[in-house]
Parts: structure tokens; sequence; C-alpha cells
């Protein structure tokens, strides 16, 4: 443990960090703060303030005097240390009583809550996470206004200390993923954690996976949605992403605004969305398959129209197809470092310029660029971030695979990616699951997003000790004809 | 002596049904009708129902033998044999799964090499297999149980019958019970090797969750091979005269011929690379099979000795070079087969019997 001197004297060496004796009638008290981590106006108007009014107070008068809540009296040297760091400014009486008044004065300063724009909804609320945790907690507290939402703190990081927050419901949350959570993210040995996506990548269970094991979201609507499933959600301060876990893989391409629409529109986006993913990763294979090796396989009419589109094209088909490939992969990348504005103004050059210019000078084939383009514009309807980063990478062996042996190169390299996702879990949780291990109960919400009256229990693989969401006989009301 | 794994690697009972029907139904139905129709003709049929009675029978007595002991066939020869005859069984039973395995990754590369890439060179092509068949089987057998249902979407594939409908002849199936009993039970004989690989169930009897449940899905799992069987044999006997069939080796890949989209000309590129569905369950489960056996005979790690394994594998298939010994090697094993399902099941079963009774009397 430390000792309070010993503090003083080392907080010291940094130059923002405040001391000094405030001079009574008997003895002095000592005032040390962080002017970087504290609120200007907290300090002055209730700390100092009772302060300078009184000259003989002795530390518990003044500890009862101070109209701030968040205040305590220790000798803890680590302790004090710990309050200090976060904001709290330190009063000791008297050079020989290590007794420290420990008042709160943190300066809140961050962005206001605004709306999000990763994943953006038409008819969902407009509000997103902030860098804050005590807002964060704050929108999601909001949304489930029950006594059963338990939030833990915890800290990781040994020289970051962030603060972590996991957040589930009582009796509706299994134990069990509640205490693997908390074990992985409190064996953590890292020392700067600044963002939840390192902590996101410590705490999954294959990190040498490209595919995410847990599901980042910047939507408190969401994360409410999934605590309330029996998921567990995890929070850091200075970080505006939530994640939560266990997850399955279907649930990576299910936005959230399916859910605010009507059924049937919402199932037939769901849809739209899964095609998407399957035409993203065997689009460009399958044309390098074809144009290498299964020429014959497709028909006169549609041959001819690729090969006249390519015949001036002096590349073998996956030479053509990697530039092109890599092409988009440049513009995205360029969009995404780029200011905004430039930012448009590059992804019009080179949508439009690039692809015209590359056609006509013979670099790659109409047909092709429209393939890619297509491929492209797919992987990026798939809601969470890292997972569309993922099928985008995933085209790349297959068009390796494709080029080596045609077909049975896909084939092949479709089976790896199978044993794969089988070999994954998360959380513990099978990856693929309701659909190996088969739940037929479960698949309500996968490919389809029902109607609410099929909401009726929760998913069994969560395991949540309360299954039923409600009750489904009171629910479905039938009335004969004319009733 | 009762003995099952954590549940945490345990499947469910029904799962026993895609595990015994993947185990079944591997590449070699491509050929399987050519032979038995020689043989009973248009009777052939008769003879697909008759063996897939019989294996209905022999899955009946393996529940018999595994759930009086209540674990797998490893532990049941050490039990009745002793340490070193139950040894010697286990190894012809690895012996056995390695070359069912070889001969799977021999056969699925030939029909690549016929249908696909004439110039593929055989040991690059079993290189990549054996090397997906490690990750699967590394996986466990959870793993491998989801592969064989992943690889279910083949049955997809049936709908290319319906562009082959135009070209049935209904008239090849009459006379009905023009052979003789002798000749369709000859053609049921040689219909033994399709449906080969219900013994893979004896060893892992110990991964169900509930073993005694699941007999009910092993039968369905038999049922639906006999099916898919009586489905291949009507559709050689309906597009092909008996005549033609001999010259014909791979009927089943032919009828991909008769499929036309607008788009797709030649379907049977799709139908050749989709064998790989049928052949890498077969692959792993044996790989993981005889890697268990030798995990309990020589007290070693599995992950220590599949490699090892793989190796033997990969060199056994190089070793295979063409048509002829592929098909000496499917003889053969369609003999040990034939005993090991007709000859030792039963006996396993009676000796189990006697043991019962002894057992009883004292």
């Amino acid at each position: 443990m430390k000792s309070v001197p010993r503090l003083w004297k080392e907080l010291s060496e940094s130059s923002d960090f405040v001391f000094y004796e405030h001079q009574t009638n008997s003895e002095p008290f000592f005032i040390g703060y962080f002017k970087s981590l504290t609120e200007p106006t907290v300090l002055q108007q209730h700390i100092l303030s009772c302060l300078s009014n009184d000259s003989d107070l002795s530390l518990d008068d003044l500890y009862h005097s101070i109209p701030v809540a968040e205040k305590e009296i220790s000798s803890d040297g680590d302790l004090i240390q710990n309050k200090i760091l976060r904001g709290n400014v330190a009063i000791q009486y008297g050079q020989q009583s290590h007794h420290c008044i420990l008042v709160n004065a943190a300066a809140s300063k961050g962005r206001n809550v605004t709306i999000p724009e990763i994943e953006f909804t038409v008819e969902g609320p407009k509000e997103a996470f902030v860098e804050s945790l005590d807002i964060n907690l704050n929108l999601i507290r909001k949304r489930i206004p029950s006594p059963e939402l338990r939030i833990k703190e915890l800290t990781a990081g040994s020289v970051s200390k962030s603060k972590v927050a996991i957040c589930y419901i009582d009796r509706i949350a299994n134990e069990q993923y509640v205490d693997t959570c908390i074990q992985r993210i409190e064996d953590v040995q890292f020392d700067q954690i600044t963002n939840m996506t390192i902590l996101q990548q410590m705490i999954e269970d294959n990190s040498n996976s490209i595919f995410p094991q847990t599901i980042g979201t910047e939507r408190p609507d969401y994360v409410a949605w999934a605590v309330s499933s029996g998921q567990i959600c995890v929070l850091m301060d200075g970080s505006p992403i939530a994640i939560f876990a266990p997850v399955n893989l279907g649930q990576f391409f299910i936005s959230f605004e399916d859910y605010y629409l009507p059924w049937i529109i919402g199932s037939i986006v769901r849809l739209i969305r899964m095609f998407s993913v399957l035409f993203s990763v065997f689009a460009t294979p399958l044309y390098v398959a074809v144009m290498t090796y299964h020429g014959q396989g497709i028909s006169n009419v549609f041959l001819s129209t690729i090969v006249s589109s390519r015949i001036n094209v002096p590349f073998p088909p996956v030479v053509e197809v990697l530039i092109m490939e890599l092409v988009i992969e440049l513009l995205r990348e360029a969009g995404a470092r780029l200011p905004t504005k430039i930012g448009q103004t590059i992804g019009i050059v080179g949508g439009i310029v690039l692809g015209t210019a590359a056609v006509e000078a013979a670099l790659t084939s109409n047909f092709l660029l429209i393939i890619v383009a297509l491929s492209a514009l797919a992987s990026f309807t798939t809601p969470i971030f890292r997972m569309s980063a993922t099928i985008r990478l995933l085209r790349f062996p297959f068009i390796f695979a494709a080029q080596l042996w045609g077909l049975l190169g896909i084939f092949i390299c479709t089976f790896a990616v199978v044993a794969h996702l089988l070999r994954l879990t998360s959380l513990g949780m099978p990856y693929l699951v309701p659909f190996y291990p088969y739940r037929s109960a479960d698949l309500y919400d996968t490919v389809i997003r029902p109607p609410y009256s099929k909401f009726h229990h929760r998913f069994n693989f969560f395991r949540s000790p309360k299954p039923v969401r409600f009750d489904r006989k009171n629910a479905n009301l039938k009335r004969d004809i004319d009733e | 002596m009762k003995s099952t794994e954590h549940p945490r690697f345990t499947i469910s009972p029904y799962l026993v049904f895609v595990l015994i029907h993947s185990m079944q139904f591997g590449p070699e139905y491509l050929t399987m009708a050519n032979k038995p129709i020689q043989l009973a003709g248009q009777d052939a049929w008769i003879s697909v129902i008759l063996c897939g009675i019989s294996f209905h029978i022999v899955i009946w007595m393996m529940y018999r033998i595994l759930n009086r002991n209540e674990t797998d066939l490893i532990h049941i020869h050490q039990q009745f044999f002793g340490k070193w005859a139950g040894g010697g069984l286990n190894f012809i039973f690895i012996v056995y799964f390695l070359t069912v395995a070889s001969f799977q990754t021999r056969l699925f590369i030939e029909i690549i090499q016929v249908w696909l890439f004439p110039d593929l060179e055989t040991w690059a092509l079993a290189l990549v297999l054996l090397l997906l068949v490690y990750y699967i089987v590394a996986g466990g057998f959870r793993v491998i149980v989801g592969i064989c249902m992943f690889s279910l979407v083949r049955h997809l594939l049936i709908l290319s019958l319906f562009f082959t409908a135009g070209s049935f002849h209904f008239n090849n199936l009459s006379p009905i019970m023009d052979h003789s009993l002798i000749d369709i039970i000859q053609a049921g004989k040689e219909l033994t090797f399709p449906y080969l690989g219900v013994e893979m169930l004896l060893f892992c009897y110990t991964f169900i969750k509930t073993p005694r449940k699941s007999q009910k899905w092993a039968h369905l799992g038999n049922f639906v091979t006999t099916l898919s069987y009586l489905i291949v044999t009507f559709f050689s006997l309906l597009l092909f005269k008996p005549e033609q069939l001999s010259k014909e080796i791979w009927p089943q890949l032919t009828k991909y011929k008769f499929v036309q989209f607008p788009f797709i000309e030649r379907f049977e590129f799709v139908g050749a690379s989709s064998q790989i569905l049928w052949a890498i369950p077969i692959i792993c489960f044996c790989l993981w099979a005889s890697s268990r056996m030798f995990k309990f005979m020589f007290t070693v790690k599995q992950l220590t000795v599949l490699p090892i394994l793989l190796i033997l594998v990969f060199t056994a298939v190089c070793l295979i070079p063409g048509r002829n010994l592929i098909e000496v090697v499917e003889t053969m094993l369609s003999k040990i087969g034939f005993y090991i399902i007709f000859a030792y099941i039963p006996f396993v079963y009676i000796v189990d019997i006697v043991r019962m009774k002894v057992r009883r009397t004292i």
C-alpha cells in the first residue's frame, strides 16, 4: 500500500497535477487534483467555497458540508490514487493525519448523443452510443426499466484501466454465459485497451478466425433487444461500440431495421441480404472457373456474350478478376481513409472514370466489371461491419481455388469454410445453431423475420432460465366469421 | 460396463439418421446398378429391397449387442476375446477402414479425372482432400456429423431426374419376376457394397446422447438409403437397356447430360464436382474411427495418430493407378464388407447371447 505523502510526491511529477496548501487558523488543508480531469465549476462552487467560508473546520465537518453526493473518507493510498486518477479531488487535513476526503468532480467532456452512422435506420430511434460509459448505460437502462437489469463493472488493461460494464438481465440470461464472459474479461493481460474492438478480439473464442464471434453495434435499441432475448452485452468506457454474445452466424445478417418493418417486407429485405452474401462470395470465383475451365458448360448464347466482351483483354480471367477486385478494395479503402467530402469525389472518379476507362483500355471486360461492382455492392449490405469485411475477404481464397481446379476448387473451398464454421463457437455456443445442431423450434427468426406472434419463446440455444416471452394461448385469439 | 462421452461431445439421437445415411450412400452409387442388372435384369429392384431388409436386421442385431454391453465395439472386442485377440480384431477393423478411406478417395479422384480434368495428378488432389479431412476430423465427432448434415444438400440433385423423365422406357420393367430367386439373391449380394457403412455405428455408439432412442433413426437412415438406391436402380433400368449398361461405367453421371438450362449446357460438371459431397463424410468417419481405435490400443493421442494414418492413406491412394486396380480393391472390399456384415456381426451377436446365458446360469 502506498503512503499518502509518497502519493503526493509521485503525482506531482505530472505538471497537470495541482497540489496546494489552504491555510487556516489551525492546521492547513492540502488539496490535490488533476486539473485535466476535473470540472472547474464543481471545484469552485461546491468544494473550495466550503473551505474558504469557515476557517475552523475539522475533516468530518468539512465532509458533511460539501454538497456533492459522491464523496468518501479514506486513508488507503491505492484507493486515493485511483480516485484522483478518475477525476476526484482529495482534501487532506494537516500533515499528520493521512485521512483524505475524496470528492467526485470528474469532468464529463465528450460528444452528445448523435444519430447512428454505421447502422442508420429510417424509422428506428436516432440515438447511437457515445464514448461515455455513463451515457451509454443510461441509454440502455432507459429502455429496460427493470430492477433485474444487472450491470457489473470490471476493469481491463494494466495501463489503461478501462472501465468495462457487463450488462444482462438476471433470470433471462444464462448464468454460465455471464460467468464465462466475466472470466474472459478478467483474464485479459493486455496493457492498453483503447476500444471495445480490441477487447472484442481478446475475449472471442477463436481469435484466429476471420469470422467475428460477437456482434458489435452502436444502436442502444438493438442492445436492449439482445439483452432481453437472453444475450449478454459488454460496454466499455471510451468506446461507442457495444458488443453482445453469444451469437450465431445468422444474426450477423440481420439488420435491426428488419424488426421495425412489417414482417413480409422485413423478411424479403432479409432474404435479399442473404442472397447478396452468397452472390458476393461466389460470383467472381464462378466467373474464373467458367472462363478458365468450363467454357463448354454454359450455353453458346451466353458464352458468346462474355467472350465478345473480353475479346481484347490480354489477361487470363483470374488476373483480370484480381485486378478488378483490387481496384474496388482500393476505392473502398481510400474512401474510408479520406474525409467524407473528398471521399465522395473519389467514389465518383473511381466508379465512373476508372470503370469506363478500364473497359476502353481493354484491361477488363464489361461483363466482369458488372459482376465485380455488384458483388462489392452486395458485400456492403451486410449490416455488421466486421462481418462485411469478412465477406469481402472470403472471396479471395475462392478465386484462387477456382483458378486451380474450377468448380471442384469452389466445392473444396466451400467444404473448408463449412468445416471452419462448424468448429467455431461463441462463448461456447455452436456458431451454426439452429441449423447445426438442428433446433427446429428456433428456426423462426433466421431466414425470414416472422410476425411477432411467433416470438412467443426465446431461442432455446441461449439457454435462458425463463424461455417464454408471452403466453401463446392468450395471444392468438381466433374468431369465426361474423363474430 | 457403461461408458459414454462427455455430453459436450455427444450428438442427439436423430443425428444417427444422418450418420447412417451418409456413411452408406457413398460415390459408389454411381456404378452400383450395373452388376445387379447384369445378373437380375429388370428384377434388380427386388434385390435392392431384399438387401435393404437384410441390413435392417443387421442394424437390429448391432443395437442388441450394443445396448446390452453399453459400450462400443472396441471395448466389446477386448471384453469378449481378451486383450490380444480383441486387439487383433480391432486392428483388422483399422485396416478395413483405412482401405475404405483410400478407396473412396481414389474413386472420387477417378471421377474427377474422367469427367473434369483428365490431366489432374492423383497426388495433388489427394493431398488437398486429405488436408481438408484432417481439418474436419481434428474438429471432433460433432464436426464430422455436421459435415454429414451439410452434405445432405446433395439430395437437391435428385431434381435432375426430372430432366430425364422424357426418355424413360417403362417397357424395360416388364416382365416382373422373370429371374430365378438365385439370380436375385446373387444380385443382392453384389449390392452389399453400396449398403456398407452401418458398421460405423459400432464405433460411435458412446457418442450418442440417449443411444437406446436412436435405433429408430438408424432404421430410418437405412430406409432412406434403400429408397435412394431404388430410385437409382429404377433410373438405370428405365433409361438404359441392359446391353447399354454393360458398356456404361457411370450411368448416374450420364444422367446429368440430360439436364438443360437456358444458360447451363453441360450440367455434368456440377454433377461430377458435387461427388465430393458423397465422398468426404465417409473418408472423415473412416479416419476418425481408425484413429480412435489406435488411441485405445496403443494409448496415444488421436491428434498424433491422425497425420500418420493420413500419410498411409495418401500413399495408398497414390499407389492405385487406374480403373483396373480400383475395381480390384472394390471387389476385395465388397467381399470383406459382406463377411463383416453377414458373418462377423451375427457371430458377435451369438457370442453375446451365449455369454449372457452362461453368466445367468452361474
